[in-house]
């Protein structure tokens, strides 16, 4: 059970493992079937029937036109490059910053680091819906109502919940070779990018790709923040078809899976930064 | 070195950053049409297919005259209430809202809200006070001012399946006047499956919110804060409701109710699969079935009073209100709006839009219109809803500022009771009890209820 | 002696510099609002009008007058109880299983994150359909041996544990974490357990876990924030409390006080309680950690 040991492994324990993967499997890629399979189904076809077994997973015949009609019901390249814009940019502030504040929690001594630590550990802990109206009020004062910005300039001030995670990756790296660069005189910041950054690939992958995700899924902020349709985001508009009276389920459905997929690439991608870990970039 | 070119990269990257930021947050904006006339902003909570019905109304405002400008803008449900109150205290309202019902009068209570009345002009305050549905002035009212006008009140009445009763040997034309007979009409619809399960309901009393206003009473608290809770009326519904499951089983019915295939805001609702014979629901159904299902055949009837002590066509309407806030910018721009959706200037024109939408006309004048009347034709089944909208039975939910509270209250009751947790009578007990002791504690914290 | 203390306060201001960001953040973003929602949580605040100082009145109606209160906090404990532990046994085991470099594995990898991906508004329908009592698949499953499933979200014990169910099923999250964790464990300790000639289970005991003890207490430390604070997934099955309020979540209850019975300043009294709860708890568990977790290097 060790990593990057496979190719190794006896046949029966291979075997065992594939048939571990496939059966875990199943209820992993039920919501995917079953959204994409309605999303291609009429609304009588999905209702009609009343039944729901495996074989009821698969359209026949295939209505591939809630696709067309759910892209036709929003401005979807105009909703895309919102969520775009916002995605990215809340990705690179919420990482850089993070990344260098764990650090400084991580790897450098101060007077009050363990007490700042756990201020910031608590701020997680205060529910958000009883900050929601005070956050609300000063970015309205500060004039930011109506725009991105409260919407990505917190992400500039590092996020407790990636610090945390980071400062449990960076306080697990060596220290032999940062004391080694520290008596040649390089400086913490020289340390962090060169040595600790590279090191942390998985963890800084992760991050991003939580923040993406977050901010892609993120439908009440834009909601509040926002008085313009033109500068609402994918998630407000999946919420569009999620309709009190009588909407269209399939089309839902199709707009759900046109949201999904981007995501799902996005992290088949990433997760190759999870492989090229320490393992292969060298630590020893 | 090495590090004062990284930093160097650093910057270059957090410029580009800046850059980015700077050149979208403004983002993207909507253009107006008509930019010279003054904006009156709403906000509604209307989406898909509805939206686009609500634009057109929108739209025909626009074109109607040349002052103002209706700017909307669809506030999916989870986020409206939250958007809405922190766009007032952040001083930043909309000029006309659409809001679920329970939350007005709290709002109203706290002086939130713009009287309507202060917006009309003398004739049309003696003509809208006149003209309106008793009930749907009654909903808007709060202390004997006006806050909300409801476009689309929701009302329910039975759905009743004609082939299956056929198939019953029960005559749709016949349909029982009484709820008792109602009753025993259900008990023939049933359908069990081989285990004995219930695989089709005939009729399902619930509900008791709703239908104690058939019993005689309804959950009410009086202007001096005297309570009609635990009442007799109500106790009698509420045992109506528990003694007809218990026939059919506790359990019975609640495995059957959680197996429907019922989704809400989709078109899968058990009535159009013929999983209930007869059941109750709201009037939006009637359009539902027009997009989804025009093949079955259907009747809706007002449910049946009981024998002793009922009062027919009784019924709690709630619905859209539609609300100015105090502090909006444009709120004579906001009541023209409204004035013309609602219909009380030119009725027959409203007709055109509440039909748009498949819902209830604030006014009997817009009820008669030829627009309406015509369109009535089409859609005939539709009438049973005017019926009750013009009952005296047809009440609305009491003004007080913790109705959500009430309501709540009075749905856990129900749910107790049809679980057979508690009897109706220690249920109801509870029910006020609970009422009781909430609204001592909004008295010692200084609430003015 | 002095170019010493130089080099001393030139590192506190570099730990400081670093720190900044999330400073400044705190200072401008969240100092306030932590402390306007003391003050709320002392008053009597409908948010619709000014609020008005009303002492410890909200906290001793909390305690001692409101049934409801207690009642959902013991709803969220059991959920804490049950699920955070699943949480972490379940993320580890998957990891670990995706850890092993077998051909395809990068496609089990995305297949296994999905259900954290899929939107809310497919998740909780599909979940809907599977757990009907009559043509749901797991009664179905059930049926076959001879079992008769209950009525899952329409009944008073079994929709608590649904919404467990649901909560384990996107376990995804936390896999991830553990995954990058199992990464960045170097080679070379594997390397030289082998020559030691230690088998799988030993460095599975000596290695893996031991390194992977900063992620675990990082997970428990989120797990049991996310449990105390639980909420999306009970508002969109059971926005009302479900059965018999049996899955009426303690922050359920509070959104239902603060936005729909506009309470705010009793939510926000609501919301300190949660938040001391909280603090006491994973400030115990950052004591342990000297005891259990392994920080290499």
């Amino acid at each position: 059970m060790t990593t990057d040991q496979g190719s190794k492994l006896p046949l029966p324990t291979k075997l065992a493992i594939y048939g571990a993967l496939v059966v875990l499997s199943i209820p992993a890629l039920l919501p995917l079937l079953w959204m994409v399979s309605t999303s291609l189904k009429t609304n009588a076809q999905i209702f009609g029937s009343g039944d729901l077994n495996l074989k009821a997973l698969i359209p026949s015949p295939l209505e591939t036109s809630n696709y067309p009609a759910a892209l036709q019901n929003m401005p979807f390249l105009l909703y895309l490059r919102n969520t775009l814009l916002l995605g990215i940019c809340t990705v690179i502030g919420a990482v850089v910053s993070s990344a260098v504040v764990a650090y400084g929690f991580a790897k450098i001594e101060f007077p009050g680091r363990n007490t700042l630590f756990a201020v910031m550990i608590a701020t997680m802990a205060l529910p958000g819906q009883v900050t929601m109206i005070p956050i609300f009020s000063l970015f309205r004062s500060l004039g930011w109502y109506g725009s991105y910005l409260p919407l990505i300039v917190p992400a500039f001030t590092a996020s407790a919940y990636y610090v945390f995670l980071l400062t449990q990756f960076f306080r697990t790296l060596p220290t032999e070779m940062s004391e080694a660069a520290r008596v040649d005189g390089a400086t913490e910041w020289t340390i962090f990018i060169r040595l600790v950054i590279p090191l942390s690939k998985p963890a800084l992958a992760t991050c991003a790709l939580f923040q993406f995700i977050g901010s892609w899924n993120d439908f009440l902020g834009p909601l509040l923040y926002l008085n313009d349709p033109a500068k609402y985001t994918l998630a407000y508009g999946l919420q569009q078809f999620v309709s009190h009276y009588g909407g269209f389920f399939a089309q839902l459905m199709a707009a759900a899976t046109i949201f999904t997929i981007p995501i799902i690439i996005l992290f088949f991608f990433a997760q190759k930064t999870f492989i090229q870990g320490i393992s292969t970039t060298g630590g020893k | 070195m090495l590090a004062s070119k990284k930093l160097r990269s650093w910057v270059v990257l957090g410029v580009i950053i800046a850059i980015t930021i700077v050149v979208f947050a403004s983002g993207h904006s909507t253009p107006r049409k008509y930019p010279e006339r003054k904006i009156v902003r709403f906000w509604h909570r209307w989406q898909g297919d509805w939206e686009k019905q609500v634009q057109k109304i929108v739209d025909s405002f626009n074109q109607s005259q040349d002052k103002y400008e209706v700017v909307a803008v669809s506030v999916p449900g989870s986020g409206a209430d939250a958007k809405f109150i922190l766009g007032v205290i952040g001083g930043d309202p909309p000029d006309l809202m659409s809001m679920g019902s329970g939350a007005v009068p709290n709002m109203a209570a706290n002086g939130f809200l713009t009287p309507l009345e202060t917006l009309m002009t003398p004739d049309e305050k003696v003509r809208f006070f006149k003209d309106s549905y008793p009930a749907i002035r009654d909903i808007g009212m709060y202390r004997g001012s006006c806050y909300g006008v409801t476009i689309g009140a929701d009302l329910m009445a039975l759905y009743v399946n004609v082939k299956q009763l056929r198939e019953a040997g029960l005559d749709p034309d016949k349909f029982p006047k009484t709820l008792e007979e109602l009753q025993d009409w259900g008990l023939k619809l049933n359908q069990y499956d081989s285990k004995g399960n219930l695989k089709r309901l005939g009729f399902l009393l619930s509900d008791i919110n709703y239908v104690s206003h058939y019993f005689g009473g309804g959950f009410n608290v009086l202007p001096g804060g005297k309570l009609e809770l635990n009442t007799p009326q109500n106790l009698r519904a509420l045992e109506a409701i528990v003694n007809y499951r218990k026939k059919l089983g506790f359990e019975n019915v609640l495995r059957f109710q959680a197996g429907l295939n019922d989704i809400e805001g989709a078109a899968s609702w058990a009535f159009m699969h013929g999983d209930l014979s007869i059941t109750y629901d709201g009037q939006w159904r009637v359009e539902e079935l027009r997009k989804f299902k025009p093949e079955l055949e259907y009747r809706v009837y007002p449910i049946p009073p009981p024998k002793v002590g009922g009062t027919p066509l009784g019924a709690l309407v709630g619905g859209n209100y539609m609300i100015v806030p105090i502090s909006a910018k444009q709120k004579s721009g906001a009541w023209e709006f409204l004035k013309y959706w609602c219909g009380l200037d030119n009725p027959d024109r409203a007709a055109t839009f509440y039909n748009m939408g498949g819902w209830l006309p604030y006014s009997p004048a817009v009820a008669k219109s030829p627009t309406f009347q015509k369109w009535l034709k089409g859609d005939s089944q539709f009438q049973a809803f005017l019926d009750i909208l013009a009952s005296p039975n047809c009440k609305a939910p009491p003004p007080i500022a913790n109705l959500q509270f009430l309501t709540d209250l009075i749905n856990r009751a129900e749910d107790q009771a049809t679980r057979g947790a508690l009897s109706p009578k220690q249920a109801l007990e509870e029910l006020e009890h609970k009422f009781k002791e909430e609204s001592a504690k909004r008295r010692a914290l200084g609430y003015d209820d | 002696m002095s170019t010493k203390s130089n080099h001393k306060a030139k590192q506190y201001l570099t730990g400081y510099l670093f720190v900044s960001p999330w400073l400044i953040g705190f200072m401008a973003f969240t100092v306030w609002p932590f402390f306007q929602s003391i003050y709320l949580s002392f008053t009597r605040y409908n948010i619709v009008s000014p609020a008005k100082f009303v002492g410890l009145a909200n906290y001793r109606m909390l305690l001692t007058q409101d049934e409801l209160f207690w009642k959902s906090a013991w709803v969220t404990v059991k959920f804490a109880i049950i699920s955070v532990p699943l949480g972490i046994i379940a993320g580890i085991s998957l990891a670990l299983l995706l850890n092993i470099n077998v051909k395809g594995i990068t496609v089990f990898r995305t297949i296994f994150y999905l259900p954290s991906i899929v939107p809310t508004v497919a998740t909780s329908v599909l979940f809907i359909w599977i757990l009907n009592p009559n043509i749901g698949l797991i009664n179905r499953a059930l049926a076959i041996v001879g079992i008769r499933g209950p009525s899952w979200l329409n009944t008073a014990p079994w929709a608590f544990y649904s919404l467990v169910l649901m909560a384990l099923w996107g376990v995804g999250g936390s896999m991830i974490i553990y995954l990058a964790g199992l990464k960045d464990i170097p080679v070379h300790l594997y390397e030289a357990a082998t020559i030691d000639g230690a088998n799988a289970l030993r460095k599975m005991r000596h290695i893996t876990l031991p390194m992977m003890t900063p992620v675990i207490f990082f997970n428990l430390i989120m797990g049991i924030i996310g449990a105390f604070q639980y909420f999306t997934q009970a508002y969109v099955i059971t926005p009302n409390g479900g059965p018999q309020d049996s899955t009426y979540f303690y922050s359920l209850y509070l959104y239902n006080r603060a936005w729909k019975y506009l309470d705010m300043g009793y939510a926000s009294a609501m919301a300190w309680m949660l938040f001391l709860v909280i603090i006491v708890l994973t400030g115990l568990v950052f004591r342990t950690q000297k005891k259990w977790v392994h920080y290499g290097g």
